[in-house]
């Protein structure tokens, strides 16, 4: 019933304002605050609860994130004649803000988007002041390039360390960008330092930067120091800078007094006193201000020929090998600048009379001794050709300026002894050589400026860009080694097979020669049968001996297949007799038992056999 | 058992001699010609040269003096791309050529143009050209092979076999891979435009995947009508014009 008689009442009566009421406004709830102290503002839209707002605030020197909206509704009543009640509807839009330097600043007015129709907000004045904080957390002093150099009280700054404040045009300057962060800040740098200046050339940044702990006016930064080197290309006084590096950061916030509420209002927060509060990670410039450079020109008085633009301090040695050539066999100069400077302006040195030589242009290589390339050895190879009767290579001159002496120095390259034996040819100049006649001799050489001459010497010709084994000649030629091979791998396995025939054989011999011995010892044998196994025995062994078949060999053979005395040599000759006698005289021999006497001889005749050495 | 070895290395040597001389065979040629060419060289008649010489590459027998001295009249023409692209044949075609490695040397300076700088072991492996790495990546075969037979054939004697065979095996390995960098190399192209830019598609309106002075070396390209995909000297791929680069060694790809 109740519930009936509110919703009747609320038909009766207004349901919302209409859009001419909407009103919209914008505060902050402290208008003068210090660097790092974050505080609150704000956007009220009155009459609505659905409003839209811009969720990115970009003020230079404000970090103005966007935290959410807050809305609220009231239902008023009103009694009376076509009272009835109404809603009031309200939204509050709440963004914080970080300020990240000192000063007066204005946020401008923002666009407010109710149904469809704009509003716009009034601007809002912020006061940043950059003394110190008291508060827990607190950052002291603005960061930025406003400190830059100074360090007070900022969170990060940078600066340029530059040892000298003069130089000259081509002298290669080492120089520092130091980067200072204070400790509470936790930051990451995306990118090396960007450093310009018009009228220098910055060598390529150490990417491996030193870090330290410093302290600056009393606060503790952790510090990056770049090292390069800048040169100076024209003269007059040059600003060297700015030097600007992006960080990714969170930086420390003081936030400001919490609302307790009510009678608490007008107590500190504990926690705000005690807890670090970070921003959210922002994009961070660290910027280095500026400094001034007087780069001074060159003296043009007792400026060298061979002076190439090179300022520094350098030594120049030069070796060549080989030592010993035939004319026109190619020799290798190595010539070495080492020392200090802009090494991008040190070039091959000269000759100071390559008359008697052709010279080619040289191969350059540079090794540095530190991370920013002005200090190291450059190394050049330059190839020379002699004619006949050189004994040593030319002399090497160049030149540079020592700017702490403030004058020139011509360095030389000693020659070294060459032996250059044979007549001289005609290189690099086939031209006219081809040509013949009196101007066979090779063209003088071509500056070292330019590349080498033609050659006209028709050596060479029939070459192909084909690999070797895309020519069927190659495979072809394959068939070489394969048949040998093939012819090797076949005799070995015939000569292996011979051998293993043999061997078989032997041991069949030694079977039989064992079964020839066997019938010897039995009592019974009948003495034809003995001396025919005696026979056997010694056949057998002699063929194992000599690889002859036993059938092949006689008593004499036999004997010989051995190194016998003459007493055994004579007992096997008579041993085959008996045989021969057994086996041919008569059959009655064949069938009588052998004596023991002559069982013993045989015996004994067969082991004085088997027990000499085998004849060589 | 040392002898036989002895008598196997002997031949294997002559083999190998067989191999280097029979496929390199000489051709006669017009040297009549050549020296024309030169002279008109000689005169500053460059692009007279030049076209002389183009006939003469044209019909063969080729030298890497030819390939050289058609480099020299293109680079007074002020073509350095196709110079450094003729400098890097007479090279290949002349490993020793003097000249030619100093000329390719100062014309990659004065153009500005790029290469991929090689690693350590690419450097180990281009220490042979293709045609050498073939004839020992051959002979160290033969060698093993027949190291192999004596092994299996003889029952006594067996270290020294054994231990030419990983000898063999070992050279044969490095040879192999000498082979493998140098086809990988082989297909090399130059950029003989003044300068041109790579794409990251090969389209004229596709992001620019660098800028390549005339003369840079660019590997692996694969030609696909007006433009060639191929591997720039930082090591990206992108796209390149294909008019705007000439193949080292004619005839690959």
């Amino acid at each position: 019933m109740l519930a009936a008689a509110l919703c009747l009442w609320l038909c009766c009566g207004r349901t919302a304002r209409a859009d001419d009421d909407i009103k919209v406004s914008a505060a902050v709830a402290d208008d003068d605050v210090d660097v790092g102290q974050e505080v609150d503002f704000t956007i009220n839209v009155e009459g609505t609860n659905d409003a839209q707002v811009p969720e990115i605030i970009n003020v230079d020197g404000l970090l103005i994130t966007y935290v959410g909206p807050s809305s609220q509704t009231q239902i008023m009543f009103g009694w009376g004649l076509g009272g009835g009640g109404h809603f009031e509807q309200s939204v509050v839009h709440t963004y914080s803000i970080v300020p990240q330097r000192a000063g007066d600043y204005v946020i401008p007015a923002q666009d407010v988007v109710v149904n469809g129709k704009h509003y716009t907000t009034q601007e809002v004045k912020l006061r940043v002041g950059g003394g110190g904080s008291s508060g827990a957390g607190g950052a002291a002093g603005g960061g930025g390039a406003a400190d830059a150099g100074t360090g007070n009280g900022a969170l990060y700054f940078a600066e340029f360390v530059v040892p000298q404040d003069t130089a000259y045009i081509g002298e290669a300057v080492p120089i520092e960008v130091r980067i200072y962060v204070d400790r509470r800040v936790t930051a990451q740098l995306l990118e090396l330092p960007e450093i310009k200046g018009e009228g220098f050339t910055v060598q390529k940044i150490d990417n491996k930067p030193v870090e330290s702990e410093v302290t600056r006016n009393g606060q503790t930064y952790d510090m990056v120091s770049y090292k390069t080197a800048i040169t100076g290309i024209k003269a007059g006084t040059l600003s060297l800078g700015p030097a600007t590096l992006v960080a990714e950061a969170q930086l420390p916030v003081a936030s400001p007094r919490r609302r307790l509420g009510g009678m608490f209002d007008d107590f500190p927060d504990p926690f705000g006193q005690m807890m670090q509060q970070m921003s959210p990670p922002q994009q961070i410039k660290i910027t280095a201000q500026p400094v001034q450079i007087t780069v001074k020109p060159l003296p043009a008085e007792g400026q060298p020929p061979s002076f190439s633009g090179a300022v520094g301090n350098f030594t120049l040695t030069a070796t060549a090998k080989p030592g010993m050539v035939e004319a026109g066999d190619p020799i290798t100069i190595t010539a070495m600048i080492e020392g200090t400077g802009d090494f991008d302006r040190v070039t091959a040195p000269e000759f100071a009379d390559a008359s008697g030589w052709r010279t080619y242009p040289p191969s350059v290589k540079f090794d540095g001794d530190d991370d920013v390339g002005i200090s190291g050895t450059k190394t050049f190879q330059i190839a020379v050709i002699p004619q006949a009767g050189q004994t040593k290579t030319p002399d090497l001159v160049w030149s540079y300026f020592d700017p702490e002496k403030g004058q020139y120095v011509t360095l030389t390259g000693k020659g070294s002894p060459v032996k250059v034996e044979g007549a001289a040819q005609p290189v690099a100049t086939p031209v006219m050589a081809a040509q013949g006649g009196p101007s066979a001799a090779p063209t003088p050489k071509p500056a070292v400026a330019d590349i080498a001459y033609i050659r006209a010497d028709s050596d060479g010709w029939g070459r192909t860009f084909e690999p070797v084994y895309e020519n069927r000649l190659f495979w072809a030629a394959q068939g070489g080694p394969l048949v040998a091979l093939l012819a090797f791998v076949g005799v070995q396995v015939v000569r292996k097979r011979a051998a293993d025939g043999e061997a078989r054989l032997r041991a069949q011999w030694r079977r039989e020669k064992d079964a020839a011995l066997a019938t010897m010892q039995r009592r019974d044998v009948p003495e034809g049968e003995l001396y025919e196994a005696a026979a056997r025995a010694l056949r057998l062994d002699a063929a194992i001996q000599t690889g002859r078949a036993p059938e092949t060999l006689d008593g004499t053979e036999v004997a010989r297949a051995r190194e016998l005395d003459t007493v055994i040599a004579t007992q096997v000759r008579r041993l085959f007799d008996q045989q021969a006698e057994v086996l041919y005289a008569g059959a009655s021999g064949r069938r009588v038992a052998a004596s023991p006497q002559a069982r013993v001889d045989v015996m004994e005749t067969v082991k004085g056999y088997e027990n000499a050495k085998p004849a060589v | 058992m040392r002898s036989r070895l002895f008598n196997i290395g002997t031949g294997l040597v002559i083999f190998a001699m067989m191999l280097v001389c029979g496929p390199a065979r000489a051709r006669g040629a017009d040297t009549g010609q050549f020296d024309a060419a030169n002279r008109l060289y000689e005169a500053q008649k460059y692009a007279d040269a030049k076209q002389a010489y183009d006939a003469l590459v044209k019909s063969g027998p080729l030298s890497a003096n030819l390939f050289y001295n058609r480099g020299n009249a293109e680079w007074k023409l002020g073509d350095g791309g196709r110079a450094i692209a003729d400098y890097e044949r007479a090279l290949e075609l002349q490993p020793s050529h003097p000249e030619a490695r100093a000329n390719l040397e100062y014309a990659r300076n004065a153009t500005g143009a790029r290469m991929a700088t090689p690693v350590w072991w690419q450097q180990a492996l281009g220490a042979l050209n293709a045609s050498a790495a073939a004839i020992l990546l051959s002979v160290c075969g033969w060698v093993a092979l027949f190291c192999v037979a004596i092994a299996l054939l003889r029952r006594e004697g067996r270290m020294g076999p054994v231990v030419t065979l990983a000898i063999s095996l070992l050279v044969g390995g490095y040879a192999g891979g000498c082979l493998w960098e140098a086809n990988a190399v082989a297909t090399r192209a130059v950029v003989i435009a003044r300068t041109t830019d790579a794409r990251e598609a090969p389209t004229d309106v596709a992001p620019m995947a660098d800028t390549l002075p005339a003369g840079t070396e660019v590997l692996a390209p694969e030609e696909r009508g007006q433009w060639t995909y191929c591997t720039l000297p930082s090591g990206a791929r992108a796209w390149v014009p294909t008019d705007a680069l000439e193949r080292v060694r004619p005839g690959q790809g």
